[in-house]
């Protein structure tokens, strides 16, 4: 690789033979390549004597294998007598699109024609942390297992008496909302430039709000910050645009794509329109016997489906579930086994797939938009477990993956563009 | 005849061909899997002596063609029967997706990718990516655009989805048929908006297709100023465009000129040629697979050309705000990649 700016060329550690290496594909910011090789010792168990394509993430000289098989446990890419090549990567780091004759790739691929596929880049990934006043953020999550040490703690002391901080990422602009404050005393607090920050953060911005209101969530493309039951301008120093009377909700969350605002109660849900409009009656009343939900999140993977009729994966962290109907939107809601459940699906017209249940208390949840994968916080429990698809899999679930911090995390928030 | 249908499919349709003729002798059966319920085998009966074609197609209840069968029955066929089996119902997966979603057999591959990765570019000879098509031999290559967020596959070019075909008693759909020019080599603009391509019509051509406005146009042949004159790039390959869509590189092909390195602006509709001297005099051998940056400000392109500065041959970033040259190396590069900014730039190094 050349460094156009420093004029250098740059050696890739472990890639110091670059034979049998071709069709390079670089991110936009210069930190992943995508190539395909016929190498066997780039990655382990790579056994199948065959060109595979690999990615390499250059901040830490990790080499992974992109053309595996779709269930996230098998690695079975390659052995199908096959040569995969020609990747290309987005610009953004997030997706790897790549041509492969491997029908085992794929479930149900017979035609043992090249086919084109895009797969998630399987490295990268960085994951923030709000424990005790302190926001720590580890990389490299997306495929890391069992003890993982902090890349870097931004403030030892940002806040101080929060018993549940909330964190919201804007992705867009590397930016890190954190909700802190008391019941008297609620604040929001803004920390740029995120993923690069190393320690240090002791003024960061913040907005003054009159009161610790649970929820927050950023509408990044409408400028809009929802907590609680108020709107306020995301950049601007402002007062709250719109309040809903009487409206105390525990969580919240906005469907950015049919700009609904859904407030999250203990007993029901309540959907509203999003954004300014200062219409203060629910769309919808969603009744249920739930306690106070713990984490409302959507599965946003771009494989899901988009439209309302057949999909709309919502999950609460203490195991109700959200269904859809193609007219109506979000109109019913089913009881389930108050805790240790992680998440339940309904899809299309009412159509239970089942819930996926965990020997825990489930807390925070997180989503990796890219993967569908669920990174959940676990009670008092220093482990964050991550789940593969948990809305797609019935019965008992086992976390494929588990983060030991060595902290009790109380919120998480994970950024995969990074 | 079985057909094992894959489980995200609702919809199908039957129809016979008689091989000798090409014309339809039966259908399209049309039929629909109503939840819970299987598919009933399908019986037709009474065929005439000859060979038959029998294709199956099924797809999802969005319209997405998602199996396929093809296969061609001995003469003495007199009755057909198509047993329906279906696939176990698998879950879907997020880590990777098959983009080129066919059970027909046609090579899909030169994927392109949108800058967060939503639109997928390819060229394919395939003719099961879209509903409703039958294909022709030989099968020619086209470019096809799948939009992973709304599950959508669009094939790229005038007409789309797909020319057509009459044969006097029936219109039939034909993929890849030889008046249907061959494409190839797709790129796309960061939002998937602008895709560009070759193309062969009279010679391999640069197209470029707009999809808010459904318009594919062609940007070669094209006159560029050089000196005092003008000369004609009379047709071009391996086109590059700009993260914004609004610039296109690629390597024109000159009449009595070594290939050369052009550079179209979508904004002022013209072209000019940037591997040249600062006298204008053209690069005095072979440039090729040129690559814009991301933003647009530098094109990166291979050559053996002596005559641009720094040293004979190797992979030159082309500056265009300062209309200048620097030779990033001395081997000669098949294509690279560049960063969002220019400043990183890996150079294939192919050894296979």
């Amino acid at each position: 690789m050349i460094d156009r700016q420093l004029n250098t060329n740059i050696e890739v550690p472990g890639l110091a033979n670059f034979a049998a290496m071709g069709a390079p594909s670089l991110s936009g910011n210069g930190r992943f390549i995508t190539f395909y090789s016929s190498r066997s010792d780039l990655v382990g168990n790579d056994a199948n004597a065959r060109a595979d394509v690999f990615v390499i993430d250059l901040s830490n000289s990790a080499v992974s294998r992109v053309n595996v098989s779709g269930d996230g446990v098998a690695v079975t890419g390659g052995v199908d007598s096959t040569v995969s090549q020609g990747p290309v990567i987005s610009k953004d780091a997030s997706r790897i699109a790549f041509a492969s004759p491997d029908d085992l790739l794929f479930a149900g691929d017979l035609n043992g024609s090249d086919d084109v596929f895009s797969s998630a880049n399987p490295t990268a990934g960085k994951l923030y942390v709000a424990i005790n006043g302190r926001i720590l953020r580890y990389d490299n999550i997306a495929t890391a297992n069992g003890a993982v040490a902090p890349a870097a703690e931004l403030s030892s002391a940002l806040f101080t008496g929060t018993p549940k901080p909330e964190l919201f990422l804007d992705t867009q602009n590397d930016r890190l909302y954190v909700s802190v404050g008391t019941s008297a005393n609620g604040r929001v607090l803004f920390l740029d430039n995120v993923s690069k920050l190393n320690g240090n953060v002791t003024v960061p911005r913040f907005r003054q709000l009159g009161a610790n209101l649970p929820g927050l969530f950023v509408d990044v493309a409408n400028d809009l910050l929802y907590r609680g039951n108020v709107v306020l301008s995301a950049s601007k120093l402002s007062a709250p645009l719109r309040t809903i009377p009487g409206e105390t909700p525990s969580q919240i969350l906005v469907d950015t794509r049919f700009q609904e605002w859904i407030l999250g109660n203990a007993g029901a849900l309540r959907v509203y329109p999003a954004g300014r409009a200062t219409a203060n009656t629910a769309l919808r009343v969603i009744p249920t016997s739930l306690g106070i939900p713990r984490g409302i999140q959507f599965d946003t993977s771009p494989e899901g489906k988009s439209s309302r009729n057949n999909s709309n994966y919502f999950l609460f962290s203490e195991g109700a579930f959200i269904g859809t109907t193609p007219e109506s939107g979000l109109n019913s809601l089913s009881q389930l086994s108050p805790g240790g459940v992680l998440a339940h699906l309904i899809r299309g017209n009412l159509t239970d797939l089942g819930s996926v249940s965990v020997n825990s208390t489930p807390g925070n949840l997180a989503i990796d938009a890219f993967t569908g994968h669920t990174y959940c916080v676990n009670g008092a429990d220093p482990r964050v477990l991550v789940f593969h698809k948990p809305t797609q899999d019935a019965g008992d679930k086992a976390p494929d993956r588990v983060l030991n911090l060595s902290v009790i995390p109380q919120a998480i928030a994970i950024d995969r563009t990074r | 005849m079985t057909f094992t249908e894959p489980d995200e499919a609702t919809n199908f349709s039957l129809e016979v061909f008689d091989v000798a003729t090409s014309k339809r002798s039966t259908g399209p059966l049309l039929f629909q899997r109503l939840p819970g319920a299987a598919i009933p085998d399908q019986v037709i009966s009474g065929l005439d002596g000859s060979a038959f074609r029998v294709v199956v197609e099924a797809t999802s209840t969005d319209g997405l063609p998602v199996g396929t069968l093809d296969r061609t029955l001995p003469a003495d066929s007199q009755q057909l029967t198509v047993t329906f089996t279906q696939l176990p119902i698998l879950p879907p997966t997020a880590e990777i997706g098959r983009i080129s979603a066919s059970v027909r057999s046609g090579d899909s591959n030169e994927p392109a990718i949108s800058r967060d990765g939503r639109f997928v570019a390819f060229s394919s000879v395939n003719p099961g990516l879209v509903p409703g098509t039958i294909t022709s031999t030989p099968a020619r290559r086209g470019i096809f655009l799948r939009d992973r967020q709304n599950s959508t596959t669009q094939r790229i070019g005038p007409g789309a989805p797909l020319s057509t075909f009459t044969d006097g008693t029936s219109n039939t759909i034909l993929f890849g048929e030889t008046s249907e020019p061959e494409s190839r080599n797709p790129d796309l603009s960061g939002d998937g908006r602008v895709l560009v391509y070759e193309k062969t019509l009279s010679g391999v051509q640069i197209m470029v297709f707009d999809r808010d406005i459904s318009q594919e146009k062609s940007i070669t042949p094209a006159l560029a100023p050089v000196g005092t004159g003008l000369l004609k790039a009379t047709g071009g390959v391996d086109p590059s465009i700009s993260d914004s869509g609004r610039f296109i590189t690629y390597t024109a092909t000159i009449t009595n000129q070594p290939n050369q390195i052009a550079l179209f602006d979508r904004e002022s509709q013209s072209t000019g040629l940037i591997s040249k001297t600062a006298g204008a005099v053209l690069a005095d051998r072979s440039c090729a697979n040129p690559i814009l940056s991301p933003d647009g400000n530098l094109i990166f392109f291979s050559t053996t050309a002596s005559n641009l500065g720094g040293g004979q041959g190797g992979l030159f970033a082309y500056d265009i705000l300062n209309d200048s040259f620097a030779r990033l190396s001395s081997p000669s590069p098949f294509r690279c990649s560049v960063s969002n900014d220019g400043r990183f730039v890996t150079a294939n190094i192919d050894n296979r």
